[in-house]
């Protein structure tokens, strides 16, 4: 990181909890003159068009966390990070400067999108479930026969009688379970013996989700994520509404439910709304959640739909309050003159109740859609990346975020690439990569300029010459980057393959797996009925050794990267059976078809697995299929 | 105007494309029609025929099994080419479209009109002639030119001699030589189109100009092709478009509501990526783009812009008058008839009126 050389006078920089970019209050702004407006020195429009050298953010207080309040002065006169020195390596360190000059220069004031205003309500309680209930919920809604919002209706003439009374009705499918196939039962497993080694058995753990033929809109699936510890499961559809599901703790009388995962909480997330300026509306399909690790007894996670981020708190309660002074049990004011004693209250166990509420709303930042989010390792900023921009935010922070990259060109004629996937790296909080639909990564560090427009490495692997094809650039187009666990590697989804790339090394990725190689010959289809742009997400295993992606037809692909395997399953009903192991699928391209397998003709492409989630730790995969999200585990216990 | 070539959304054309690939078993694929909803790929057998008199202008494929690769590579990157307008121009989404898919799609378009050009520029440009066209060839030789920096491989045409009709060589991909006469006419469209007009804002107008459309078919003009080349030319030499010279007053007019227009139609967050790119291919759009209004929805459209009758009677005009020439049938040449300006009018009005 950085080394203890300072060029300028004052006492050697206090080493704290590793900042991103500690921020200087305003008489600083001078002293970064020269590095930051070298940076930011490009007068790009702001959210109308309008040119904004002024609105940059000269003169706006940045935010100073408490921890950087106390931190002594730094050096008046830092040497700026040359520009020869600016796209400095990750991790190299050997930097003159003091420190990161990010600059609040580059924060661009957010113009105020003529959107319907969020409600901010405080303590809403979108859902309470107690723990007795939990299980039952399932049932009562399948009977109850909840049926969810359709989403896509006129949003204008439906926003009206929208309420919040309505909203809470809205369950989402994934709390219906089919019945029969609730939880893992204690039940012959339908497998042989776990083949030893790496190689992983996978057996069907739980679905969740109704199984009816016509699925609503609202709820499919849009995104899947494990939390740090591995014990929460959240899960966000296309009507806006977020599932979190709790992993049981294992006991004694019920053996066989090995870590099951049940209903948490359940919670209305993103509302759709209408944007008056360009008479559109906007989604309220949630396109990625992100958890925050957990400091306290609550959690917080980050849901994100096309323009809003919103941070809730997910919090329990299983205790009450009794023996208020002033206020009776039912909540009733007493007479103040008529209190003769005092008491102190008494904390009295009620049934579990578990609480979401917003706790902040990130919104008016992105002129575009917001496609991915990703917590930074310093806990405390996030950034967010739509199809041209990447924006920092402070998570205390909402009315204002900083731009740190922007490619929009001055002509939108000239547009040719967009930003597609954006992440930080794991462990070093100045790093972060972004791909776009070139088919190429670009790592920035946030140290070498407050702007980073100027990538500090560039990841592309050079075209193949001879499987050229019209669709080549659509093709190439990245899906998903994701860093691995370890930091060293990350992991590139585009439309046929999965790379796993070294950061060490830019010009081609280490590893490639074909995905379903067989759709080479079927592209010009594909681009006719826009399956050439689904966006398939991928992910890697607790211990890096493993990685998985989706495919169409409910197919999953897992690759093994220490023994060179890889192994295609499904995500079906018929293989459904509790605790039946998963058979490899294969499709076969062409020729004769050999029994047990699928000819490309055959397959759905309907049916897309577009989103998956590994345990951090165990071997637990979360798939989601359309509206349907399956639970599968290891064998090998 | 005799048959349009039209597009359907989901076709076998790209099935064939795909077929033509390489998978040479005897199968091809098809995807079920409709929007985004393309299940499965079946097998089906045989291959479908052209039908020069079918009513209605479908266009089908023949698929060109057993073509040389060079028919199919064009035979591809037309169909590619259409197709990717189709879904620039089609949508109608009540949400932003998606910019990522919008930017490759572009990009793809792009790229293939780069190869055009340059295989243009491969090729010899014919000199503008001005007189009259008794032959089907002769007419799209003028029309090429006007268009210089796209000719055509305008070799093929005039070699084959093809009597095929014009409106049989609006549908792409029948034959080979089809193709490159649809590429003839395809670019001979290009410039023609009026400048100011974004193609969003046409394909509102195409309610009326389909049935403006229809009506010159019934009337099956022939081309006062001195005035059509000299239009066509006009229309790339200067800057303003044939309709500014025919019609003064229908730019400014239609200026203001582009504006307007252009604000609430898809694929327009503040980027004009698909007018800006693709002006020059206004009518190429109109020509290739399904004229079966059943495919448009313009509640949402008209209701949000609110202008967009009014833009009708303005840019169907001209779009009337700058594909009267291209209507001509000269194949045809028991009905000479002459389809006058005025008599544009007449049935502008008539359309306009009720």
């Amino acid at each position: 990181m950085r080394d203890g050389g300072v060029s300028g006078p004052g006492p050697p920089r206090r080493r704290v909890r590793p900042q991103p970019r500690p921020s200087r209050s305003c008489p600083r702004v001078g002293a970064f003159g020269g590095a930051s407006l070298q940076g930011s020195a490009r007068r790009t429009p702001d959210h109308y068009g309008r040119p904004s050298a002024e609105g940059r953010g000269l003169g706006l207080r940045p935010p100073t966390p408490a921890t950087l309040r106390s931190r002594p002065g730094v050096p008046s006169s830092p040497s700026p990070a040359a520009p020869g020195q600016g796209p400095g390596s990750a991790g190299a360190g050997a930097l003159d400067a003091p420190g990161p000059p990010l600059h609040p220069a580059a924060s661009r004031p957010v113009p105020p999108v003529a959107c319907r205003p969020l409600p901010v309500p405080r303590r809403r309680r979108a859902m309470t479930v107690n723990r007795a209930g939990r299980r039952a919920l399932g049932a009562i809604l399948k009977r109850e026969k909840i049926a969810p919002r359709r989403a896509g209706a006129a949003a204008a003439a439906a926003g009206a009688e929208r309420s919040a009374v309505a909203a809470r009705r809205r369950l989402p499918g994934l709390l219906r379970s089919p019945p029969s196939r609730a939880a893992a039962m204690a039940g012959a497993g339908g497998g042989g013996c776990p083949a030893g080694g790496n190689d992983f058995q996978w057996c069907f753990s739980q679905v969740k989700g109704a199984i009816d033929e016509d699925v609503a809109e609202a709820d499919v699936i849009s995104t899947v994520e494990f939390n740090y510890s591995g014990d929460l499961l959240a899960t966000g559809d296309k009507g806006g509404r977020v599932v979190i599901f709790q992993r049981e703790q294992e006991n004694k009388s019920r053996p066989h439910s090995r870590g099951e995962y049940n209903v948490y909480s359940t919670f209305q997330s993103h509302e759709p709304e209408f944007d008056y300026l360009k008479s559109l509306e906007i989604e309220e399909k949630i396109n990625k959640i992100r958890w925050l690790p957990q400091q306290n007894a609550a959690h917080f996670l980050l849901s994100t739909n096309d323009k809003t981020i919103k941070l809730w708190k997910i919090s329990e309660r299983d205790k009450r309050a009794e023996g208020y002074n002033l206020k009776d049990e039912d909540g009733r004011l007493r007479d103040p003159f008529r209190i003769t004693a005092l008491r102190v209250p008494i904390l009295k166990p009620m049934d579990l109740m578990v609480e979401a509420s917003p706790r902040r709303i990130f919104a008016n930042a992105h002129t575009y859609h917001i496609n991915s989010i990703s917590v930074n390792s310093d806990h405390e900023t996030y950034l967010s990346a739509d199809d041209l921009r990447i924006n920092l935010w402070h998570l205390e922070i909402t009315d204002r975020s900083f731009n740190i990259v922007d490619i929009k060109p001055a002509n939108m004629e000239e547009l040719t690439e967009v930003i597609t996937a954006a992440e930080f790296h794991p462990h070093q909080c100045n790093v972060f990569v972004y791909s776009s639909s070139k088919g190429t990564i670009r790592l920035c560090d946030m140290r070498s300029s407050a702007l980073c427009d100027r990538h500090s490495k560039f990841f592309e692997e050079p075209e193949d010459p001879s499987s050229r094809s019209f669709f080549s650039e659509i093709i190439s187009s990245i899906s998903d980057v994701k860093f691995s666990h370890s930091g060293r590697y990350m992991m590139t989804r585009d439309y046929l393959s999965v790379k796993v790339w070294d950061l060490n090394m830019e010009s081609r990725p280490v590893e490639t797996h074909q995905v379903h190689e067989y759709l080479r010959s079927k592209l010009c289809s594909l681009y006719e009925n826009d399956c050439i742009f689904d966006k398939f997400e991928c992910c890697w295993n607790g211990s890096d050794s493993a990685i998985m992606t989706g495919s169409y037809n409910n197919f999953f692909r897992m690759f093994d990267r220490d023994t060179r395997r890889d192994v295609t399953l499904e995500a079906s009903r018929e293989s459904s059976k509790p605790r039946a192991s998963l058979k490899p699928r294969k499709v076969c391209t062409g020729g004769k078809r050999k029994k047990d397998e699928i000819s490309v003709d055959s397959l759905d492409f309907n049916k897309k697995i577009l989103h998956t989630a590994w345990h951090p730790a165990d071997n637990v995969i979360a798939v989601a299929a359309t509206n349907n999200l399956y639970i599968f585990q290891d064998k090998i216990n | 105007m005799g048959h349009i070539w039209k597009i359907r959304e989901k076709t076998d054309r790209a099935l064939c494309l795909d077929e033509c690939e390489g998978k040479r078993d005897g199968r091809c694929f098809e995807s079920e029609i409709s929007n985004g909803d393309s299940r499965f790929m079946l097998g089906k057998g045989g291959k479908r025929k052209f039908d020069e008199h079918e009513d209605g202008l479908e266009g089908k494929i023949v698929s060109p099994c057993d073509g040389p690769s060079k028919v199919s590579y064009t035979l591809q990157r037309q169909t590619i080419f259409n197709i990717s307008l189709m879904k620039l121009y089609n949508h109608r989404p009540l949400t932003e479209p998606s910019l990522q898919k919008t930017v490759l799609i572009n990009n793809m378009l792009r790229r293939i009109q780069e190869e055009l050009k340059q295989e243009g520029s491969l090729r010899p440009m014919f000199t503008p002639s001005s007189q009259p066209t008794t032959e089907p060839s002769d007419s799209y030789r003028e029309a090429p030119p006007a268009f210089s920096h796209l000719a055509p491989p305008s070799s093929h045409p005039c070699d084959l001699g093809s009597t095929t009709p014009l409106e049989a060589c609006l549908t792409p991909a029948s034959l080979l030589e089809d193709d490159d006469d649809t590429f003839c006419t395809s670019q001979a469209m290009q410039p023609t189109a009026p400048t100011k007009l974004s193609p969003p804002t046409l394909s509102p107008e195409k309610d009326s100009f389909s049935s403006a459309l229809d009506e010159i078919e019934e009337l099956c003009p022939t081309s006062t092709s001195t005035e059509a080349a000299a239009a066509a030319m006009d229309s790339v030499k200067g800057t303003s478009s044939e309709a500014g010279a025919q019609k003064p007053d229908g730019p400014q007019e239609s200026r203001a509501d582009d504006s307007k227009l252009m604000d609430s139609l898809p694929g327009n967050f503040e980027i004009t990526t698909s007018t800006g790119f693709l002006t020059d291919l206004t009518l190429d759009d109109i020509l290739f783009a399904d004229i079966d209004t059943s495919m448009y929805d313009f509640d949402p459209c008209t209701s949000s812009s609110g202008t967009a009758s009014k833009m009708a009677p303005v840019s169907a005009d001209d779009l009337l008058k700058t594909l009267a020439p291209y209507s001509s049938q000269p194949v045809a040449p028991s009905q000479p008839f002459k389809m006058d300006l005025t008599e544009l009018d007449h049935i502008m009005e008539v359309l306009v009126g009720s």
